[in-house]
C-alpha cells in the first residue's frame, strides 16, 4: 500500500492532546461508578435475602397449615389486650397535654428519621 | 507478550483493584481520543465522548473475552460511540458519481497524496478530511495515524475485509476530487 504521506501529516494536523487533568477526571467517574456498583449489589443481595427469607417463612407456614392442620390465627385468638385505665394522673384535665406530649415525640421521632435518611443519602463521601 | 499483560491487567482490574485501570486509560486515551476527534468536529464534544468510551469499557470489561485485542475492542467502542452521536446531527456529505470516480486514474491519486511538502496543499487536504463522512474518516484514521491493518479496521467499523479494503480505495479518491472541487 501507498505511503500516503500528505495524507498523513494532514491527519495528524488536527491536535488529539486531551487538556491536562483529564487522566484524573476519569479515574473520579471510575470511582464513583465503583461505588454504584457496590451499592447496587448491596441492594440486590438484600432484596434477595429478603425475597428468600419471606419465601422460607411462607413456605413453613403453608407446610404446617397443610400438612399439620396448625392454625395460627388461632394462636391469637385467645390473647386479650389489657385495657387502658385512665390513672389518676389522666384526667380530663391532663388528657390534652397527654396528647400533645405523644404529638411531640412522634414528630421528634419523624424529624430525626428524616434527618438520619437525609445525611445517608446525600452525605458527600470523605474520600475522592 | 502486550496481549499477555493486558489479560493479567483486566484480571486485576475485574478482581477490585480499580486503580489499573489508569495504566489502560494512559496507554490509550490519545489514539482514542485522535479518533474521535477526526468523527467529531467539536474538541469539547470529543473529550467528553473519549470520557464516556472509557467508563463505557469500565463498565463492560467483564464482557471482554479476548477474541479480539483490547485496543480494537477499545476502538469499536469509542467507534459506535462517535457515530451515535454525529448521527443525531444529521449531517449531509458531499456524494460523486461512479464516473467521476472511474475517469480518475490511481496515479494522480497517489501523487496528490504523497506530496507531503507543500502547505498549501496540506491544509487544501486537511479541510478536504473535515468533509468526508463519519465511516472515511475513522477508515482513514486507523490506517494510516493509528497503522491498523485493514483486516483490524474492517472489524472495528463492522465491514468485511474485502469491503475495508475498497472503501479506502474509494476515499482515497474522494479526498482528491474534494481537493479538485475546491481549486475549481
Amino acid at each position: 500500500m501507498k505511503t500516503d504521506k500528505a495524507l498523513k501529516k494532514a491527519l495528524n494536523a488536527k491536535s488529539s492532546e486531551l487538556p491536562y487533568g483529564f487522566e484524573d477526571r476519569v479515574m473520579r467517574q471510575i470511582m464513583l461508578e465503583v461505588e454504584r456498583k457496590s451499592r447496587l449489589s448491596y441492594y440486590r443481595a438484600l432484596g434477595l435475602v429478603s425475597f428468600v427469607s419471606l419465601a422460607l417463612i411462607a413456605g413453613v407456614l403453608f407446610v404446617l397449615y397443610t400438612y399439620f392442620g396448625f392454625n395460627f390465627l388461632n394462636l391469637f385468638a385467645g390473647i386479650q389486650l389489657p385495657s387502658m385505665e385512665t390513672t389518676s394522673i389522666m384526667t380530663d384535665q391532663t388528657r390534652p397535654i397527654f396528647a400533645f406530649s405523644i404529638y411531640i415525640g412522634i414528630l421528634m421521632l419523624f424529624l430525626l428519621g428524616m434527618d438520619y435518611f437525609f445525611r445517608q443519602r446525600f452525605r458527600k463521601p470523605k474520600n475522592n | 507478550m502486550e496481549n499477555h499483560n493486558e489479560q493479567d491487567l483486566i484480571r486485576s482490574i475485574l478482581d477490585g483493584n480499580t486503580q489499573s485501570f489508569s495504566v489502560l486509560l494512559k496507554r490509550y486515551q490519545r489514539p482514542i481520543h485522535a479518533l474521535i476527534r477526526q468523527i467529531v468536529a467539536n474538541r469539547e464534544d470529543a473529550e467528553e465522548l473519549t470520557q464516556d468510551v472509557f467508563i463505557k469499557a469500565f463498565r463492560k470489561l467483564d464482557s471482554f473475552k479476548g477474541g479480539s485485542s483490547l485496543s480494537t475492542w477499545l476502538y469499536r467502542i469509542a467507534w459506535n460511540t462517535a457515530i451515535s452521536k454525529t448521527r443525531k446531527k444529521r449531517l449531509i456529505y458531499p456524494e460523486f458519481d461512479e464516473n467521476q470516480f472511474a475517469n480518475l486514474p490511481d496515479e494522480t491519486v497517489d501523487e496528490v497524496l504523497e506530496k507531503e511538502n507543500d502547505e498549501v496543499q496540506l491544509q487544501r487536504l486537511e479541510n478536504a478530511i473535515d468533509r468526508l463522512n463519519p465511516e472515511e474518516k475513522a477508515l482513514i484514521t486507523l490506517y494510516y495515524t493509528e497503522s491498523k491493518p485493514l483486516t483490524e479496521v474492517a472489524l472495528i467499523l463492522n465491514l468485511n475485509a474485502d469491503n475495508a479494503k475498497v472503501k479506502l480505495h474509494r476515499t482515497r479518491k474522494k479526498i482528491v476530487l474534494l481537493l479538485n472541487n475546491e481549486q475549481r
